[in-house]
Order: structure tokens, then sequence, then C-alpha cells
């Protein structure tokens, strides 16, 4: 249900907070940090990944050159 | 806003904190441009995509839990008294000062029509925390793992720049009651702090392959392209006018505040409501930063990488004074930290091997401790509050917490958090990655799709 539903009313009634699903911001917090947390751990697996993959193929300090693109 | 006065001074001062967030924006724009500019071509997108991935990281770690701590910690705790309450623990809580709205589960953390101020004062603090993170994400490119430069950035940009502005750079803070201490612009808080923490990273990091010859000699690595590197430092200049702005309360009667009876005083303060101007301080900035590219001009002999830095540099130095300094004094406090931090940068790199990339220790930490104790003697004797019980400025009081930015809550964090991300193999990518770029993957699918495009173009 929306916190707002009338604005003369809520203006009227010195209502100040205004945003949806108001008492429900432990939810959002739980869930921002879960993503906030899942986020790190999942990145950094990757990244090991990436570079086990890249150190496995034995290229030297200049093969780079060799994949500069002239798009 | 009962009145059309009041409704002005809100909506003006709303404005005002976002319009500097809109500015400080620059710095971080400046810092991307600056690193990339930095770094050698196979590793361009890993060091955008480090120093950009820490906006997100620092922002919501800022919501969570680095306003909270920046409210929290004001006397210590149990090292100062409130003057707000008189408790010398956690603040938590009971009006202005407390740190009640920071709780990230308060309406107040918000949209929210009865105040128009937390908000845009939030995210000026976050752009502050994020040039922290920056700050360290310069000098430990080529070689650093994102994840575990995400970890670091959160500890900086969110946790101990928020505990070191609770303590010496907030009206409340028990390092201005019981030190004197006075940073208005942040020499110690944002800069010898990053500068004292990217020095700890470094430290347990190590340099780069070929920093240094067998014999120890230090060899120059870039920049690669000085262009990106000039249009950065320009607008990280640009930024730190908004940085500037964002030190003050714009408008502000300090007649009730101090309690001086009947008495209307509107100035713009600082972050210690103690008066200044902006008038004043736009030409302590520009000054500061001539001192500084004047200096670093000569000390480099018209290095342009060295030149660019040391205008940063300069306003790093004069910052903590700059609400009170002659223009002229800004300007030779400035030289003289750039010529310190250029020695000290050389010295510390041929001594202990460390490979700052972009000079991030030296620019950053050792100017801004020179700022900090040089404030302490031009200052000295000048009031670090108007409010009653509060230290004067003092040299001892400086010295004590350019140690503590530098070293207690910078290089001590750094060095800690590095060692154990290292401990667990989780710092630094692995050697073969690091000889072959971190953008080898890229560029070797970006040159497939080019030969294949030219393969069906012919």
């Amino acid at each position: 249900m929306a916190t707002v539903t009338s604005w003369t009313e809520t203006l009227t009634a010195g209502e100040t907070v205004i945003y949806p699903f108001v008492g429900t911001e432990w939810l959002w917090l739980l869930i921002a940090v879960v993503f906030w947390l899942v986020w790190h751990f999942k990145t950094s697996a990757g990244e090991t990944e990436e570079h086990n993959e890249l150190a496995s193929k034995g290229k030297g300090p200049s093969d780079y050159k060799n994949n500069i693109a002239d798009w | 806003m009962d009145n059309e006065l009041s409704a002005l001074v809100t909506i003006f001062t709303e404005f005002y904190y976002w319009m500097t967030v809109v500015l400080m924006f620059l710095i971080h724009v400046g810092f991307c441009m600056y690193e990339v500019g930095v770094s050698r071509h196979k590793n361009h997108l890993h060091t955008l995509m480090k120093n950009t991935m820490l906006i997100p990281l620092v922002t919501v770690t800022w919501f969570f839990f680095g306003w909270w701590i920046y409210w929290a910690f004001v006397n210590g705790p149990f090292i100062g008294t409130s003057i707000m309450d008189g408790n010398s623990g956690l603040q938590l809580g009971g009006g202005f000062g407390a740190n009640e709205f920071a709780d990230p589960l308060d309406p107040l953390m918000g949209i929210n029509l009865g105040d128009h101020i937390s908000g845009v004062f939030w995210a000026a603090f976050l752009l502050f925390s994020w040039t922290a993170a920056s700050i360290v994400s310069g000098a430990v490119i080529e070689r650093i793992r994102i994840s575990a430069f995400g970890i670091l950035a959160i500890a900086i940009g969110s946790v101990f720049w928020s505990i070191d502005a609770s303590w010496g750079w907030h009206f409340d803070g028990w390092m201005v009651k019981i030190l004197g201490y006075h940073d208005a612009y942040a020499s110690g808080v944002i800069h010898a702090v990053c500068g004292g923490f990217a020095l700890g990273v470094l430290a347990v990091l190590g340099p780069r392959i070929g920093k240094f010859a067998s014999d120890g000699t230090p060899r120059n690595i870039g920049p690669r392209n000085p262009w990106l590197v000039t249009l950065g430092l320009f607008l990280i200049y640009t930024g730190f006018w908004g940085f500037y702005a964002a030190c003050n309360i714009p408008i502000y009667d300090l007649g009730p505040e101090y309690g001086m009876e009947g008495v209307t005083y509107f100035t713009a303060t600082n972050i210690y409501v103690t008066p200044t101007t902006l008038s004043g301080i736009t030409m302590n900035f520009l000054m500061s930063l001539s001192g500084g590219l004047l200096a670093g001009y000569l000390i480099s002999k018209g290095d342009p990488f060295w030149t660019y830095s040391s205008g940063l540099a300069g306003i790093i130095t004069s910052s903590a004074g700059n609400d009170l300094y002659h223009p002229l004094q800004a300007m030779i406090i400035a030289a003289i930290g750039v010529y310190v931090a250029y020695k000290m940068h050389f010295w510390v790199e041929r001594r202990f091997k460390i490979d700052d990339a972009v000079g991030a220790v030296a620019v950053h930490g050792y100017a801004g401790v020179v700022g900090l104790v040089i404030c302490g003697f031009v200052l000295w004797g000048y009031p670090s509050s108007g409010y009653e019980g509060y230290a004067a400025i003092n040299p001892i009081g400086m010295i004590i917490g350019a140690i503590i930015m530098f070293g207690v809550l910078g290089f001590l964090p750094g060095w800690i958090i590095a060692k154990i991300l290292h401990s667990m193999g989780k710092l630094r990518i692995p050697h073969e990655v690091e000889l072959a770029g971190m953008d080898f993957n890229y560029m070797e699918a970006s040159k497939a799709d080019e030969t294949a495009l030219a393969a069906d173009e012919k």
C-alpha cells in the first residue's frame, strides 16, 4: 500500500516520510548486505579463475603488442 | 521551514551541498584518467575498473556503516566528553551531533520532507570517501588484485577516514577539544591518512616487476599517456574547488550558536563552526596551487608529471589552515610542502624500495603531514572552536594529530590488512599475469574480433 495516497492529507498531517513500505527498512538492508557479501565472494573467485587461465598461457611481457587492435 | 527566510536558508544550503557533490565527482573522473594515463597499455582497462568499482563499494558501505561511524566516535570513545550531552562513550542518540539519523534503518536516511540537509551532507562526505580510496588506488596500480583493492578501499573509505574525521574533523571531536587539532580543508583527515595507508599497503605489496634494477636503482615507468595525466590532474584541481566548498557551512548564525546574547552574526564557517569566508579561501586555494606549481616546476626542473602533482601537493599542504591564512602564507607554505614531499618521495623510494606509481604517498601523505605541522606553528594560539573549553591550536597537538593521521589510522591499518590479504594469497596478482598484462585476454579477444571482421569485409 502506498505511503502517500493524497498529498494534501500528507502535508497537512505533517507526515514527512514518503518512501514506500515504511517499516520494512531492515528487510531491504538485509537483502543489500547479502548482495554485497555475495558480490565480493563471486568476483574474487572469478578473478582467481581469470588469473589462473591467463597465467597458464605463459605470455611474455611484450606479447600484448601483437594484440593491439587498429579499430 | 515555517517562514520565507528559514526556507531560503535551508533550500540554499541543500542546493549548495548538492552542487559541491557534482563538482567533486570531477575528482573521481580525474583520478580515473590520471591512473589510466600512468599505467601501461596492457593494464589500462583493469586500472580503470579498479578505480571505478570503488565508487559502488565505498558508497554502499558508507550507507551501511561509514556515516554511522562518523557520528558515533567523536569522543574516541572514552577519550573526550561530548559538548552536546556530556557523554564520553559512543554517541548513539539524543539531539544534533548524535548519530541516530546516520542509522541505515532510520527514516531520516531516505527522502524525508522534514530534512533537506542530511542526504546532501551524507553525499558530500561520501565523495571525500571516494577520494580517500582513490588516493590509495593510484599507488598500487598494475599488480594488485581488484578484489583485494576493494577491501582496502572499503577500509580506508568507509572506516578509517571516517574514524579520523569523527575525531578531528567534527565540531565535537576529541582531537579538536583536547589537542587543539585544526584541519579545515583536510590536509590530515583525508590526505595524510590516505598517504599513510597507501604506504602501509605498498610496504607489503612490493614494487612492480622491473621497477628496480638488480643493484637497487629505481627505474621510471611511464606515464604512458601524459595528456590523460594532464587532463586528469586539471579535473582533480577543479573538483578540489567543490571539496573546499563542501568543507564549509555556507551560512550560519554564530551569535546564538556561541551563546552571545542578542547578537546575530551570519557567516560561512568551516567544519568546526568557526568563521571564514568563501571569498578568502578562494584566494588561498589559488595561491597555494600557484605556490605548489612554482615549487614543483623549480625542484623537478620542469618535469610535467611532478609539476602538476606539485600543484595538488601545494593545495594539500596549505589546506589545514587555509580558512585563516593570508594568501601569501598559503603560497609559501604550499611551496615548502612540495619541496619536502618531492625529496621524501625519492629518498623513500631508494631507501625502502617503495614503488609508489603515482607519487600518492608524497603528494597526499608527506605534504599533508607537513601541512599539519606548519599549521600548528602558524596558527599557534588561535581558538580551535567557538565553544567553551577547547584547547587552542598548538604545534604539539598538531604534531600528535599528524602522527595519528599518517601513522595510527593510516599506515598501521593499511599494513595490517595488506599483510592479512598477502598471507591468504589474495593481495597480488600472479607473476605470469603481471608480465603478460592484466588486459591480455581482453586485447586478445579484441584482436581476434578485428581479424575476423577484416576477413568478412574482404
